[in-house]
């Protein structure tokens, strides 16, 4: 959000286990912007704890962006001259029910459960809550119309 | 000195965080190796409710550097708390602005710093005295422990003093060396130490701070008339500190029994010839002195406890009257000074005076280099010559600048009854832990002394370990490796043939081999150095097929219970039975809570680790073994044998100055890791050619650039290894005739099956499979790497992600954990942009596995020689540095257009003028700059006219550069984030990636939040 506030910065969120190819055009788009870009990529980590191992890291980025923890998206400030929203969600609506189950896989989190589990459950549900309206607020922002929008600043050109 | 003893076996950064923990309030912290487990046990103690001496949990509070942690000590201090911080190295560089403000201010805190290098030529989490110097002209008093009982005893004396004097304190140990011994010590209990705070002064502190219902102005700007006077008006708090220092010294003298004062002196009343240090070396010398006084030699060491304020006073009382000579020793590098900063101390103190001793500096230590009691023996001799050496160096050969004294070989100088063990291990394989509950079980359960040290190198895991035991009936002051052990343990069966592990073993002494092979078949694979080691030295030779037993126990790989149980068998350090008990109930205390069968398994580990040891019957005629040398494998470079093979060998202590003649600068070679073939996959993935569908997902998520798609001609097919299985490449229409192969490099693969998880065939197109079973895929794999030709403009490889898997990663066999989530994304960059790329990388993980001597795993393009360049500035200023490429790149470029405008203006030939034109038009656009920097170069090949020799000398700026930031979350969220966003705002053309793993960042918001939470948010850079 921070970045994207200049509107002259390329900016992505990705995860490679989730959508490759999305990496890979994220990645080729960065690269060719002819100016500042930024690429947060989600990486799972053995200080993380997976349960499902180390053998999984790519599943647990599929896993993380299905239950909504973390999302993919561009946001393009080149697609604004052609009169389009520089914005793209690109993760589908996540899974909510699978919040919990994904926290729940990761020792990082589950033995805060283990330690203080009434705090835990208080923290994992407002995760939970800001998760949800952190993915509302990139709904809107994909949402809107910038057909009629005078391009005011000059972007990378 | 009538209470009853407590004792307690802990780590120097225990010891610091458990005396801070009771003086302190508010901590505030940033992570920083060797430091951070001070602040973490601060953080788990607060978690829990531990009490300080005011009753009240610790306020813990993690910032987003250590410029914003010294930050928020300063006005936690100002609002009238009593605060800490933990910090080291770099992290103390950035603490230094405002320790001069703390400092200037009067205002009471402890800094406890575990002592380490700074990055210079290269990066060192290792220990040294180049950040505590750094920090010396602050203003803050520095008191210095060399062990892990000093540390406890002399952090009190720094926190009671501070409250006292009001002026700050720096508590400094060596990093590593002290901060991560563990040793049994004497824990001094809060009700002691308490009751020595001077109340009246805390009361006054607590008045001096900022209140509106006391208001204050505080910290104005001072012009010339006052500035000068208003500071001078600080020196009497600095004149009483050092009274005050060694009154409380007195007092915790008195409580412990061990003798403080700011210059302890040890050794003979008598001597002529003394060193003077601090720190942990101070602990070696003390052992050297024992060893020389039993010879009769009259030597000495006046060891520094009080750095700063330096007391003239108590200096002069601590010498003896004897003394002739004196050899200062520093454990830092200021290059182009006339000496070091001690050794410069020391050498004021003397000016002037009658009769002034001669005094030479030496250098020692730095990186954490060990400094046994032989180097401290040569300078001590050195000190007897005619005209001792000055400006030497100790524990290295220059063969260079010849500043080294003779390295001598290592003499076992520790008391009498003292028993020394090492134990060679794999990293994660349990190795470390099992020797640290050992040390706990000795100590808690005996009267004894014990010290544990435990060296890794910098694979993150799946590296090598060595553990370093000692135990005794008198304290140990061995602060340095074992060199001459009594029991030796090889834990991992490949190292017999990878590392000297029996070097310096006693005669007589004691082998333990964790062999996956009986009495006859052991015999036979052992290397024939050893065995003549063996027979020569009459060792008592042992086996246990600890890895087998292990798996038969559900155990996995997880040898170290079974290892464990057959050290103490043989070692006898404590009776086996009590051993047995304590390993049992330690078993009970870690798994207690993971069931029964847990528990069991690993009870049955201890007596299956007892039961199952043979003892192998050394032939005499063993002496006689001729010892081959290796006959090294033809292709490998000279750099390679000659300083990386050396390195890995774990022989890197041996390398003289001379081997980095050429290399002063911090340039290492590329693309060593290719030669490392560590092979420590357990399982690696088998391919079914059948089952493929020639995707390449597998090589697009492989975190090692282990396995990849091949593409051969008819004749690469024939030529190939028999075996070799192919498949036509489809489509046939794109790749025309070419067949397609998936290959695997298994001894560089790391086993976490990824690419058989992801393969997306109906049926598997890959099968994790033992790696002895796939020992014939390294010869495959030679033949692909190094035979068949790089196919990658066969296809686009922009186009798809099956195509980019054709061209070649230029970051391959890192040393990221198997299964890395972050290193996928680097590969794929180099795969795209890294003929054309430069990286700035952060500090962190990605700089670690990107470069960590001897592996280098970023390397050049078969075809064009080009890659990736790569470097590693600092943690915080990564962003900044990234910016600096793009900006002294583009002053290159714009001086190449400025020379082609001028050709075009002036009349250049027509050849250079189209290729001119054509490169200024593009000049921003990659593509069209790779196409027209060839005609540039083809139009000014052989001419000699002025422009085409200016645009010559700037040849290597004429392709448009990828430039690139790589690091992680707490680089970009954190540390790093004000540059990260003024070059962001800058507008200037560059790429930042950023591996988020959240390890930092997220932990700020749990640390922050327990135990009342009521947030839980990341910040958003995005």
């Amino acid at each position: 959000m921070m970045m994207m506030s200049y509107g002259y910065v390329y900016v992505a969120q990705v995860a490679m286990g989730a959508n490759q190819l999305q990496f890979m055009k994220a990645l080729k788009e960065a690269e060719a912007y002819p100016g500042p870009s930024l690429i947060i990529a989600y990486s799972p980590c053995i200080n993380h704890g997976l349960r499902a191992s180390m053998g999984k890291t790519q599943e647990e980025e599929k896993k993380a962006v299905e239950a909504g923890y973390w999302s993919l998206f561009r946001y393009n400030p080149l697609l604004e001259n052609e009169g389009k929203n520089p914005f793209q969600l690109d993760s589908k609506e996540p899974d909510w029910s699978k919040f919990q189950e994904f926290l729940n896989g990761e020792v990082r989190y589950s033995s805060l459960r283990n330690t203080f589990p009434a705090v835990a459950d208080q923290l994992f549900t407002s995760a939970e809550e800001n998760a949800k309206w952190r993915h509302n607020s990139y709904k809107r922002m994909a949402a809107m119309d910038f057909s009629n929008a005078s391009p005011s600043l000059s972007k990378g050109e | 000195m009538t209470k009853q003893k407590k004792f307690t076996t802990c780590d120097g950064n225990y010891a610091a965080a458990y005396i801070s923990y009771m003086f302190s309030e508010v901590a505030c912290i940033y992570p920083i190796t060797p430091s951070s487990t001070m602040a973490e046990y601060v953080d788990e103690w607060a978690a829990f409710g531990k009490k300080n001496m005011f009753g009240r949990p610790v306020r813990l509070a993690e910032m987003q550097s250590e410029g914003g942690a010294a930050g928020a000590v300063h006005g936690a201090l100002q609002s009238g708390a009593l605060t800490s911080t933990f910090t080291a190295s770099q992290g103390l560089l950035l603490m230094i602005p405002n320790m001069y403000k703390i400092a200037g201010e009067l205002l009471p805190t402890v800094f406890h710093v575990s002592a380490r290098a700074l990055a210079g030529h290269a990066l060192s989490i290792f220990g040294d005295h180049s950040d505590i110097y750094a920090a010396r002209q602050t203003g803050f008093a520095m008191i210095a422990s060399g062990s892990v009982q000093e540390e406890m005893d002399l952090a009190g004396v720094a926190h009671l003093a501070t409250i006292k004097s009001r002026v700050p304190f720096l508590a400094f140990f060596d990093g590593f060396r002290t901060s991560h011994e563990v040793q049994k010590i004497e824990a001094i209990q809060m009700e002691d130490i308490v009751p020595l705070v001077d109340q009246e002064a805390l009361q006054e502190f607590r008045n001096r701070a900022l209140n509106p219902e006391n208001p204050k102005t505080r910290g104005t700007a001072q012009n010339p008339e006052i500035f000068f006077q208003a500071k001078e008006a600080s020196n009497r708090f600095y004149d009483a500190v050092p009274d005050i220092v060694a009154d409380y010294m007195d007092q915790i003298s008195e409580l412990t029994g061990r003798k403080y004062r700011p210059f302890n002196y040890y050794g003979d009343p008598e001597a002529e010839n003394i060193i003077i240090a601090m720190g942990s070396v101070t602990e070696t010398i003390r052992e050297t002195i024992d060893y020389l006084s039993a010879q009769g030699k009259k030597v000495g060491l006046l060891s520094i406890h009080l750095f700063r304020p330096f007391s003239a006073k108590h200096f002069a009382e601590a010498l003896p009257k004897s003394l002739k000579r004196i050899a200062v020793l520093d454990r830092a590098k200021e290059p182009g000074a006339v000496g070091e900063p001690l050794y410069l101390d020391i050498r004021s103190y003397f000016y002037g005076k009658e009769n002034a001793p001669v005094i030479v500096g030496g250098r020692y230590g730095l990186g954490s280099k060990d400094t046994t009691p032989s180097q401290i023996l040569s300078v001590y001799e050195n000190l007897e010559m005619n005209e001792p050496k000055a400006g030497f160096t100790i524990g290295i050969v220059d063969d260079v600048t010849f500043k080294s004294l003779p390295l001598k070989p290592e003499i076992d100088m520790t008391p009498k009854g003292t028993k020394q063990a090492k134990f060679y291990g794999l990293g994660s394989d349990g190795t470390v832990g099992a020797n640290k509950n050992s040390i706990k079980i000795i100590g808690d359960a005996t009267e004894k002394y014990c010290q544990g040290y435990f060296q890794y190198d910098s694979k993150k895991s799946g590296g090598f370990t060595c553990s370093h035991l000692r135990f005794g009936d008198k304290q140990i002051r061995s602060t340095y490796l074992v060199t001459t052990p009594d029991f030796v343990a090889c834990h991992v069966p490949a190292y017999i043939h990878l590392y000297d592990v029996l070097k310096g073993l006693k005669k007589g002494g004691s082998f333990l081999l964790n062999s996956i092979w009986d009495e006859e078949e052991t015999k036979k694979q052992l290397p024939g150095h050893m065995k003549k080691y063996l027979a020569e030295n009459e060792i008592n030779f042992y086996i246990i097929n600890g890895t087998q037993l292990g798996e038969d126990l559900g155990l996995g790989t997880r040898t170290n219970t079974i290892m464990q149980s057959a050290f103490f068998k043989i070692s006898g350090v404590i009776p086996y039975s009590i051993a047995v008990d304590e390993m049992k109930k330690a078993i009970v205390k870690t798994y207690g809570n993971k069931g029964e069968q847990i528990v069991n398994m690993n009870f049955a580990a201890v007596d299956a680790g007892g039961k199952n040891i043979t003892k192998v019957e050394v032939p005499i005629e063993w002496k006689n073994v001729v010892i081959q040398g290796s006959n090294g494998e033809g292709d490998r470079p000279d750099y390679i044998i000659k300083v990386v093979d050396v390195i890995n060998g774990q022989r890197g202590d041996d390398l003289p100055v001379s081997t980095f003649t050429g290399y002063e600068d911090g340039t290492f070679e590329m693309g060593t890791s290719a030669y490392e073939k560590r092979g420590i996959a357990v399982h690696v993935p088998e391919w079914q050619a059948e089952n493929c569908i020639q995707c390449n997902q597998c090589a697009y998520v492989c975190p090692h650039a282990a396995i990849r798609p091949f593409l051969l001609t008819g004749q690469e097919v024939e030529n190939a290894p028999e075996g070799t299985e192919v498949r036509a490449a489809t489509p046939a229409k794109t790749f025309g005739g070419l067949n397609f192969r998936i290959q695997v490099s298994v001894l560089d693969c790391t086993g976490c099956g990824n690419c058989a998880d992801v393969c997306p065939s109906k049926e598997k197109a890959l099968i994790m499979k033992s790696l002895g079973s796939q020992l014939s895929e390294v010869e495959r794999w030679n033949y692909m790497d190094k035979k068949v030709s790089l196919k990658e403009k066969v296809v686009d490889k922009f186009q798809s992600v099956k195509n980019s898997q054709f061209a070649q990663p230029l970051f391959e066999f890192s040393g990221a954990c198997a299964g890395c989530g972050e290193t996928p994304y680097i590969k794929l960059i180099t795969q795209l942009y890294g003929e054309r790329m430069m990286i700035a990388n952060a500090t962190g993980c990605s700089s670690i596995y990107g470069g960590s001597a001897p592996a280098t795993p970023y390397c050049k393009h078969k075809d064009s020689g080009h890659g990736p360049t790569w470097a590693n500035s600092l943690f915080e200023d990564n962003a900044e540095y990234s910016f600096g490429f793009a900006e002294g790149v583009q002053a290159q470029r714009e001086r190449i257009a400025a020379i082609m405008e001028e050709a075009l203006k002036n009349g250049a030939p027509a050849a250079m003028k189209v290729a001119f034109s054509e490169w200024l038009v593009g000049i921003n656009n990659a593509n069209a700059s790779i196409v027209a920097s060839e005609k540039v170069k083809a139009a000014i090949a052989g001419s000699n006219s002025s422009y085409a020799r200016e645009i010559s000398k700037l040849a290597q700026y004429l392709v448009k550069k990828s430039i690139w930031a790589f690091g992680g979350d707490g680089w970009a969220y954190d540390i790093g984030y004000g540059g990260l966003d003024h070059v962001m705002a800058s507008g200037q053309d560059i790429n930042i990636l950023v591996m988020d793993t959240e390890v930092y960042s997220l932990l700020v918001q749990l640390r922050n939040l327990l135990p009342q939470v009521n947030v839980f948010v990341k910040k958003t850079l995005a």
